[in-house]
């Protein structure tokens, strides 16, 4: 199930796509990352075009937050996998994101080492044999 | 003349006497407003009530404050609505300078109000002052009329206080809102940064981590900078109100 993910990296900070890319890429699982954008906007685009079995979508970002964004990547890309990114801690934005529809929230902290195993807790949770 | 017909004389006097009580009633309890004496074609009318009267109940009933003021100033009329405002009797109004209801800054927008002579009609905002020293903010209109050969001005005062407190809850959201949205970018700013620094570390980049502390850095003494540009340091202002964290001095 979380073998050969492609998997697409929405963040405002180039810094920061490039460094969960190459977390991502390092995966022994064959982790690929198929598309990254700066903003909601070209994360639905991208997420059309590449159709990526997991999303990692910041919260705060220019033009159109990862909220606004997630109904509409959700529409187009039904089958991807959603965690929201964010700097916020869960107590201040994970409920309304998990509300929203996400399939996870995922403070951004500890990410080289934590990022690889929270997200394929949730991949597992959310296949849909998990239950 | 018959005892029948004395009996009869009288019966239609009395009749003739109820008839003028009741109409004397009717006029002293303010239900006739004008009676005609004479015959249908030549009958003169005499009016009762003065025609201006529901000019005058209009101008001592009205939601706004409404006086006129002589050439030089002097209010000459106060409606009872102007006296609530301004906490005061009419007669206080009366024979008093507009002018002493008003501070110093606000003398020129009372001599543009009093100063034309003109039919249009002129409006401003104009800050009254109670004699408790509440400030009442209000539209003020001013028309000029001459009356028998006298100018006069007329204001017609409303009230902005609810819509001037209006506007400040307004103005505070608005800059609430607009505190938070900056909190954030700060917020967001200092922990795009430290992530990224964190990852770069992790990843043994410890040059790239360096840069991106930098530009954290800078970016964030930039937008504090922003925050705090309003308000300059007072002596006093840059005591903590906890004592800052060594944590990272710690060996």
């Amino acid at each position: 199930m979380t073998d050969n993910l492609s998997v697409m990296v929405v963040d405002d900070s180039a810094d920061l796509r490039d460094l969960i890319s190459m977390v991502i890429e390092r995966h022994h699982g064959g982790w690929r990352v198929v598309a990254t954008a700066a903003e909601g906007r070209q994360a639905i685009a991208e997420a059309r075009s590449t159709q990526p079995d997991l999303v990692l979508l910041d919260i705060a970002m220019p033009v159109m937050d990862g909220l606004q964004a997630l109904p509409h990547i959700r529409e187009v890309a039904p089958e991807a996998v959603v965690v929201m990114l964010s700097g916020y801690p869960f107590a201040t934005a994970g409920e309304g994101a998990l509300h929203a529809g996400a399939d996870g929230y995922l403070e951004k902290s500890n990410l080289v080492h934590g990022l690889i195993p929270r997200l394929e807790q949730i991949m597992k949770d959310a296949a849909p044999d998990a239950n | 003349m018959s005892a029948a017909e004395e009996s009869e004389d009288v019966e239609v006097l009395r009749h003739r006497v109820e008839y003028l009580q009741e109409a004397l009633a009717a006029i002293t309890s303010g239900g006739v407003d004008a009676v005609v004496l004479g015959e249908a074609e030549e009958g003169q009318v005499y009016t009762l009530t003065s025609a201006d009267k529901p000019y005058r109940v209009i101008v001592e009933h009205m939601g706004e404050g409404a006086v006129t003021v002589s050439e030089g100033g002097v209010i000459l009329f106060a409606n009872p609505q102007i006296a609530r405002f301004l906490g005061v009797s009419t007669g206080e109004l009366v024979g008093r300078d507009l002018s002493s209801f008003v501070s110093a800054d606000q003398q020129p927008a009372v001599a543009a109000l009093l100063g034309a002579r003109d039919d249009s009609t002129r409006r401003a905002e104009l800050v009254l002052i109670r004699p408790d020293g509440l400030d009442v903010p209000f539209l003020v209109a001013a028309t000029d009329l001459e009356v028998e050969d006298v100018l006069v001005h007329c204001l017609v005062l409303t009230d902005l206080t609810a819509q001037k407190e209006a506007e400040r809850q307004q103005k505070e959201a608005a800059a609430q809102r607009e505190r938070q949205r900056v909190a954030r970018e700060v917020n967001d700013t200092i922990v795009q940064g430290l992530v990224t620094a964190e990852m770069a570390i992790d990843l043994e980049k410890y040059g790239y981590a360096r840069k991106v502390i930098a530009a954290t850095s800078a970016r964030a003494r930039s937008w504090i900078g922003e925050l705090a540009s309003d308000d300059p340091m007072r002596p006093g202002g840059a005591v903590r109100r906890s004592p800052a964290s060594s944590d990272a001095d710690a060996p």
